[in-house]
């Protein structure tokens, strides 16, 4: 960018108005200017795009959006933030009136890995939605931890304008989906808003597991579905063997389908050609009462929380009092705009068109994932359909290993739930690790990924228990209620029978692992449903399994047992009666509340044996015999001991000795503290860490 | 030299009197009695005799090699005679400014009735070495009639007529560094001699004219056996020393065992296996009528060493010489551990006319001593004693708090013959070898606790 396109400057901008120098600037000085990154109050980048004339000191610069970073000195450097001028044209087109013809909604879904966020990448880039300059890999995925991980976990969502071969303009939303099943409600919400998908297969790995999840998710939601094949231009790639993979499986035509290398950019723009061909307009339908879908919403400390939506019926405008009809709460929309996809305010927002909602509601809860917008004065008949409160399916505690940061994980876990309606969480005590949180997540990732962010974006450092899973009890008095906690099963003789949720597992294998893993999956209590051969070496096997032996390291043993080949992916499927047990570990008698669980009666005694001998390594000699017991109600399944404390460091203690024995004891006493007491036995901390962590199979 | 015959003269012999309540079956309530009033008479009514050490400790840092285990500060391998010369004239600066301190503070001195040359192996130095540390002592302090005058002497390093220039000089106890009787044991250890070199030593000093001799064993050494330990035990049984220490090994992170092994791991032998050899020892000893009477330590009636039960007293005694810790007017104090840094020390305390920069024990942290080390001792602690010195409530607490121990049956309590409570004990061996997990109990309901508005603050 060159000055010249700097007509004045003077002010920072339009709104705050600051003087952009301080000093000794006299009119008509030339100065030297630079432009810093947008986003940056601090400056990461700067660079000089020429010198300027000052023509007077009212001069402005020309766009709102320029804005003059806080860092600049009194000199006559000036360091304004402002976007390159394509960017504002850009913005300026956003606003510009369209009609829903030109408007086409759609996503990508993928298995992990297949290419997802690099083929996003090469869309924004060529249809010059972001600069070459702001590029970064995986440019939708803005977590760090996203993209250190290379899986998307926040929906993120990019309005770029196209203009296809034939002349004509078009607005292409994408909507990028979460590709996990924890979040399948948020998923199934997205593609909601989408009237089409692009399915990337990865030409050498081929369909997997994820792929089928995802596509039916898709054609569920009536989506019109554009087969891809990803990475052709590895050396591994067998185009034909996918293809046939695709047909066979999923039943898509595959006559056309797209061979692109979203790396090299081979092909990427016949994908957007075949957006706009194959993918249907939405329906004109801005005559009616307003339906708007939230399919994402985070939380901004300054703004409240910042709801994405895509119009079904009518117009969305800003100032308008609006409803959310599920969570029935009024608001007044303060901003709407367009995701371009950094946030573009516009006046009103057609049936049709996806963006972005302000309208100071303060907690994501209040504006859940699949609720519907609507006027307030003008309501629409109904929400629009598939609206679900968030069900948690995993729980695990979790506890500070500093006890005095109980409270900064109170403040973490509040934060979280703002931008993380899923999250739940509930205090709780436990008389070996203190006190803590009990949180319910949709899933594993999901547990992991808050456990993640709680270590890692506020510096806690945690304690977490093995994951678990809530139970159904039905009580003899014929009532029943959920437990999270298997501390809180009733007494074995006040409960009729206990549920527990089952998945419904589909993995998708090499033809060789198949035997393993069925191994594997009848250990686990798998119940087995289908197996299908979906061409000559790959085979998929589908299976009734508790969740609760699903959530413990089942997925690395799938890994291990197929070399990393097989894939896997799961659905709820509801919950089903068990022969399940509470099993209690109780050392020196006293039982253990954070070693509860509960476990299926046949295995309760190999669990109970080897928590019971595990526990024996862990826990240091006392001075007397601790007896450590696996139980169910009162009958010891498994039972080992301690043996008492021998003997201690007998140091020789003469003159110089004393002030070294002191620090000895001293030592030794601070050992003690760090432990926590069972009864009369100390248990060092680090003995609940491991046993929670235990792998509670070891296979 | 006269100066030093005359002292001979005056010595005499050992009296075992003081020690004679421990030669017969006393009931404990006797033998608490008898000592609550030696306790008292000398702590307590006489305090400038309490304040000023009758105990000395005189540290030579020199030894053949350093064994593998050993982690005190020790110069080894010299044969450099300048440097024992030099040492010798930085210690007997230092015994001199220390002692002429005392003397202008106090002018009167009470008679010395311990001395203990340690190291190290003291027994490198040649005869006129300690005569010129001897004689320097007794410029200032006289040697009372009966006292004990230990040296540590290691196989192979002395021959007999050394042993009788020693023996001349006053010295009335060997301590002779043995650690086992297994030759390869030895040699593991990095021991500079073998078992026949100790029984050569031993006839020596028996020769020599030698009636308390004390000697040194190790359990828990890698590759040792309670079969070898026993072995080790029987063999010394027939020397018919007066005295034994046997000590558990230590590893220490600092020395080549330290690096090499991990306690309670092979080679080395499990808790058990330690703790086996530890009753063997007592009991085997105990047999053979030696008391048991501290945690290490196991003499022949009025054979108990005296200058050790000082520091188990928690009495105050000089310390002289590297590294050496030195108890006296309250103040702890431990001497540089290096021989320049001991050497540029020495020189400043002479600049500082001999008194020591180092700040008085609280009340808190002697009584802490006290129990520490009292509780090493058989006879453990008086509470008729720690009751006057430290306070009714800290009392009552260490009572309170080894009540459980008590009744797990790692201590006793001991009465006198109204049925009073006088004293507390660990228990040999169950006590005796948990002592440090019973000492953190007792001090952590007591002495380490923060609150101290029942408790004076600084020694009035």
């Amino acid at each position: 960018m060159a000055a010249d396109d700097l007509q004045s400057v003077g002010k920072c901008c339009l709104r705050c108005k600051r003087p952009i120098f301080y000093g000794t600037c006299a009119k008509n000085t030339s100065v030297p200017l630079y432009i810093v990154n947008y986003t940056g109050w601090l400056l990461k980048r700067k660079e000089f795009i020429g010198n300027h004339r000052w023509q007077n000191t009212n001069d402005r610069l020309p766009s709102s959006r320029l804005h003059l970073s806080s860092s600049f000195r009194p000199s006559l450097v000036v360091w304004c933030c402002m976007r390159e001028d394509s960017s504002i044209k850009r913005e300026e087109q956003a606003t510009k009136m369209i009609s829903p013809q030109q408007i086409r909604n759609f996503c990508i879904i993928a298995h992990i890995d297949h290419g997802k966020s690099t083929l996003a990448d090469r869309l924004l880039q060529l249809t010059n939605t972001v600069s070459n300059r702001d590029m970064k890999d995986q440019f939708l995925d803005s977590m760090d931890l996203e993209r250190e991980r290379g899986i998307t976990i926040k929906l993120q969502t990019a309005r770029m304008n196209y203009r296809a071969p034939d002349g004509n303009e078009y607005i292409l939303n994408l909507i990028d989906t979460p590709g996990h099943v924890d979040f399948s409600y948020e998923v199934s919400r997205s593609l909601v808003a989408c009237e089409g998908a692009i399915l990337v297969v990865d030409a050498s790995q081929g369909v997997e597991a994820q792929t089928l999840a995802n596509v039916y998710l898709a054609s569920e939601s009536g989506l019109e579905i554009i087969p891809v094949l990803n990475k052709v231009d590895l050396p591994s790639a067998e185009p034909l063997r996918v293809k046939q993979e695709i047909e066979q499986m999923i039943g898509l035509d595959t006559s056309n389908c797209l061979e692109i290398s979203a790396k090299t950019g081979k092909n990427v723009e016949k994908v957007l050609e075949y957006i706009v061909k194959y993918i249907p307009p939405p329906k004109d339908r801005s005559s009616f009462p307003l339906r708007a879908l939230i399919f994402d919403s985070y939380y901004d400390a300054f703004r409240g929380v910042v709801v994405y939506f895509r119009v079904f019926d009518g117009i969305l405008e800003t100032g308008k009092k609006i409803r959310l009809m599920n969570s029935q709460k009024d608001f007044e929309s303060v901003q709407v705009g367009v995701l371009a996809p950094h946030q573009v305010p516009v006046e009103r927002l057609i049936s049709g068109e996806v963006g972005y909602l302000v309208a100071g509601i303060k907690t994501v809860q209040d504006a859940r994932v699949g609720d519907t917008i609507t006027l307030a004065h003008q309501p629409a008949d109904c929400a629009l359909p598939g609206y679900k409160e968030a069900k948690p399916m995993v729980f695990c505690g979790l506890y500070p290993s500093d006890a005095d940061q109980f409270e900064d994980l109170r403040e973490a876990l509040e934060k979280l739930k703002l931008n993380d309606s899923s999250l739940s969480y509930e205090p709780e005590s436990s008389s070996a690790m203190g006190f803590g949180f009990r949180c319910g997540f949709l899933g594993l990732l999901h547990m992991e990924i808050v456990c993640e962010r709680l270590s890692r974006e506020y510096g806690l450092d945690l304690v977490t228990t093995s994951p678990s899973v809530g139970y159904y009890v039905y009580l003899h008095d014929n009532s029943s209620m959920l437990i999270q906690n298997p501390c809180e099963l009733p007494e074995p003789h006040l409960v009729d029978y206990l549920e527990e949720p089952y998945v419904r597992l589909e993995i998708i294998t090499p033809t060789e692992y198949v035997g393993p893993l069925m191994e594997l999956t009848q250990s686990r209590r798998g119940i087995f449903q289908d197996m299908k051969y979906i061409t000559a070496t790959r085979t998929s096997l589908v299976y009734e399994l508790p969740l609760a032996e699903l959530v413990t390291n089942f997925f690395d043993l799938v890994k291990s047992r197929s070399r990393g080949y097989a894939s896997m992916e799961y659905q709820w499927s509801g919950y089903r009666r068990g022969d399940l047990v509470k099993l209690e570990v109780a050392v020196n008698g006293e039982k253990v509340d954070a070693l509860c669980s509960i476990v299926h009666r046949d295995k309760a005694y190999s669990i109970a044996r080897a928590l019971t001998e595990r526990l024996k390594e862990l826990i240091p000699r006392q001075q007397f015999r601790i007896p450590v017991q696996g139980m169910i109600g009162n009958r010891v399944i498994a039972s080992e001991h301690i043996p008492a404390l021998r003997k201690d460091v007998l140091a020789k203690c003469y003159g110089g000795d004393i002030s070294r024995k002191k620090k000895l004891l001293k030592k030794q006493a601070e050992g003690k503290k760090r432990m926590k007491a069972i009864g009369k036995v100390d248990v060092p901390q680090e003995a609940f860490r491991a046993m929670l962590s235990l792998k509670q199979t070891e296979d | 030299m006269k100066q030093s015959s005359s002292f001979v003269k005056r010595l005499g012999f050992i009296k075992p009197c003081l020690f004679k309540y421990f030669s017969t079956r006393h009931k404990p309530q006797t033998l608490f009695r008898r000592m609550m009033l030696c306790h008292n008479t000398s702590l307590l009514e006489n305090t400038t005799d309490w304040t000023l050490p009758k105990s000395a400790y005189i540290h030579i840092p020199f030894c053949v090699r350093k064994c593998l285990y050993c982690d005190f500060a020790v110069v080894a391998g010299t044969t450099n005679l300048n440097l024992y010369d030099t040492y010798i004239e930085h210690l007997l600066k230092e015994i001199e400014t220390t002692l002429s301190y005392f003397k202008r503070k106090y002018q009167k001195l009470p008679a010395l009735e311990t001395l203990y040359i340690g190291g190290g192996t003291p027994s490198v130095l040649s005869y006129i070495h300690l005569q010129r540390i001897v004689d320097k002592l007794q410029q200032y302090v006289d040697f009372a009639p009966t006292s004990e005058f230990t040296v540590e002497m290691d196989p192979g390093t002395f021959d007999l007529s050394k042993a009788r220039q020693f023996r001349n000089l006053g010295v009335n106890r060997v301590s002779i560094g043995v650690q086992s009787f297994d030759d390869n044991l030895l040699k593991l250890c990095g021991r500079s001699h073998n078992s026949k070199q100790v029984y050569m030593a031993w006839d020596i000093l028996r020769t020599a004219g030698f009636t308390n001799l004390s000697l040194d064993l190790m359990s828990g050494l890698p590759y040792q056996s309670e079969e070898i330990f026993r072995d080790s035990i029987e063999k010394a049984i027939s020397l018919d020393p007066e005295h034994l220490s046997c000590y558990d090994l230590i590893i220490e992170q600092s020395t080549p065992f330290g690096k090499k092994y991990q306690s309670g791991v092979f080679p080395l032998p499990s808790e058990d296996e330690a703790a086996c050899m530890y009753i063997l020892a007592s009991s085997r000893l105990r047999e053979q009528g030696y008391e048991h009477y501290e945690i290490s330590n196991y003499g022949k009636p009025a054979y108990l060493s005296k200058h050790n039960q000082t520091y188990w007293k928690n009495q105050s005694y000089y310390g002289f010489g590297m590294s050496a810790t030195s108890y006296t007017e309250m103040k702890r104090f431990t001497r540089p551990r290096k021989l320049v840094p001991y050497f540029e020390w020495v020189k400043q305390l002479e600049k500082r006319k001999g008194e020591l920069e180092c700040p008085q024990e609280s009340l808190r942290e002697q009584a802490v001593d006290t129990l520490i080390l009292g509780l090493r001792m058989k006879q453990g602690i008086s509470l008729n004693t720690f009751t006057k010195l430290y306070g009714q409530s800290i009392s009552q607490l260490v009572i309170d708090a080894s009540q459980p121990w008590i009744t797990s049956g790692h201590m006793l309590e001991i009465y006198n013959r109204n049925g009073q409570l006088e004293g507390l004990a660990l228990k040999d061996p169950e006590g005796f070898l948990l002592q440090n997990s019973i000492l953190i109990s007792l001090l952590e309901k007591s002495l380490w606790t923060t609150n101290s508005s029942t408790y004076p603050v600084t020694l009035s």
